[in-house]
């Protein structure tokens, strides 16, 4: 028992090195002068798991000057664009194939055999009635619900296969491919997303209202009386809620895009954390705790995968629904 | 131990060291706390108040979780709206 402890004690002291050390990245000298580790640089160097890598140096598109102004520290400059070709467009294709097989595959089976049998068919039978029976059906109702389900069921099940993806650890088939990652930690990627919902809010709308009655009624209506201080009264009232109704349209599908994005990203940052401080404090007895919160973590992230698809696609039922018949 | 060296970090390039530690991070750090305060008392009352509807009313269970898990995802996706402008303080 002794010499157990006695093992334990010395192994717990013994460097464990920088996480790039297992594939070949060497340790880099914070520029202190010691040999405590660069916590932020590990950090730093952990998060970059977050963000899209590029497969090629030379962007495919480029608007703005031809040579890229050297940026300056905390600057996001729009006005000089570079589109490159990354792991998260890599995340997406693959995520919308996966869903197109497996659902088509159930299509063609379910036209054969109406009958369900199997496990595969179940569940995903099971999955697609919860989001037609249980959020569309019972929020726009079966007319207007027939129209959009193909819309909310592409948005559910992508959204659903994006955020699993990104629990997947990085198995590169060749080294820098940076794949699977978790495309809905990019706030583009849920920009578009939520850039669709927008689309079908603004068109299912003004096709069912009409274009004009569409926007005059997103403020509700106001009857006051008919006298000329009532009618002052109501010029105000609308002019404080016009305004606060039409930003809230656009907040709306901007809410949509943060919520799933840092949901996204916070767990993953979270279980980047966990790991990165085995290394800070390069630790062998951390470790074992450190791995067995990241296991929490994981497990949590699963749930937050499939309550943040259910959260957006509920939310892009009810502000479509609202669009296409308002209750007042 | 060294506390000179430290001090001397101060005066560095911000833009080629390593520089994370100032009043901008330290109160963007604070505020991060402020965050988890006013979402888990939000979230706190939602929980507490499906809980109640729950045990009143069972066969409404089903209708109030779906109810519950709307709000509390709507409640934290503000939370994290301020938590990422925490971020964006520290690392900005």
């Amino acid at each position: 028992m002794l010499h157990g402890l006695t093992w334990a004690l010395a192994s717990a002291l013994l460097p464990i090195g920088e996480p790039g050390e297992a594939h070949g990245v060497p340790a880099q000298d914070a520029g202190r002068g010691d040999s405590r580790p660069d916590s932020a640089g590990i950090m730093t160097g952990l998060y970059e798991h977050l963000s899209p890598h590029p497969y090629s140096d030379e962007p495919w598109l480029v608007l703005g000057p031809a040579v890229e102004p050297v940026p300056k520290f905390g600057e996001v400059d729009f006005s000089n664009l570079r589109f490159y070709f990354t792991n998260h467009h890599v995340a997406v294709l693959a995520a919308a194939a996966l869903v197109m097989v497996a659902f088509g595959w159930l299509a063609r089976r379910r036209s054969d055999d109406p009958r369900p049998a199997g496990a595969l068919q179940n569940c995903l039978e099971a999955l697609v009635l919860f989001v037609r029976d249980d959020m569309v059906y019972k929020s726009i109702g079966e007319h207007h619900g027939r129209r959009f389900l193909p819309l909310f069921l592409s948005q559910f099940f992508c959204i659903l296969v994006m955020n699993l993806f990104g629990i997947l650890p990085n198995f590169d088939f060749f080294r820098s491919m940076h794949f699977p990652t978790t495309a809905t930690a990019n706030i583009w990627v849920t920009g578009g997303l939520a850039l669709v919902t927008f689309t079908t809010i603004l068109f299912a709308g003004m096709k069912e209202q009409g274009s004009g009655h569409f926007w005059i009624g997103l403020a509700p209506k106001v009857e006051l009386g008919d006298g000329a201080s009532m009618k002052a009264m109501r010029v105000a009232i609308l002019g404080i809620l016009y305004p606060i109704e039409f930003l809230g349209l656009l907040i709306k599908p901007i809410a949509l895009t943060i919520r799933l994005f840092a949901n996204m990203t916070g767990g993953h940052m979270a279980m980047l954390t966990v790991y990165g401080l085995i290394y800070v404090f390069q630790s062998y007895l951390l470790a074992p705790i450190g791995v067995g919160f990241n296991v929490f973590l994981t497990f949590l992230e699963i749930l937050v995968a499939f309550i943040q698809a259910y959260v957006f696609t509920y939310l892009s039922i009810l502000f479509v629904g609202a669009a296409v018949h308002p209750e007042h | 131990m060294n506390l000179p060296v430290e001090l001397l970090a101060l005066f560095q390039d911000p833009v080629t060291t390593n520089f994370n530690f100032g009043l901008k991070q330290g109160l963007a750090a604070l505020g991060a706390g402020l965050c988890i305060v006013g979402g888990g008392l939000g979230i706190g009352r939602l929980a507490a108040s499906a809980m109640e509807s729950i045990s009143r009313q069972p066969e409404a269970a089903g209708d109030v979780r779906g109810g519950m898990i709307l709000a509390a995802a709507l409640i934290e996706g503000v939370t994290l709206l301020a938590l990422i402008t925490c971020i964006l303080a520290i690392t900005l």
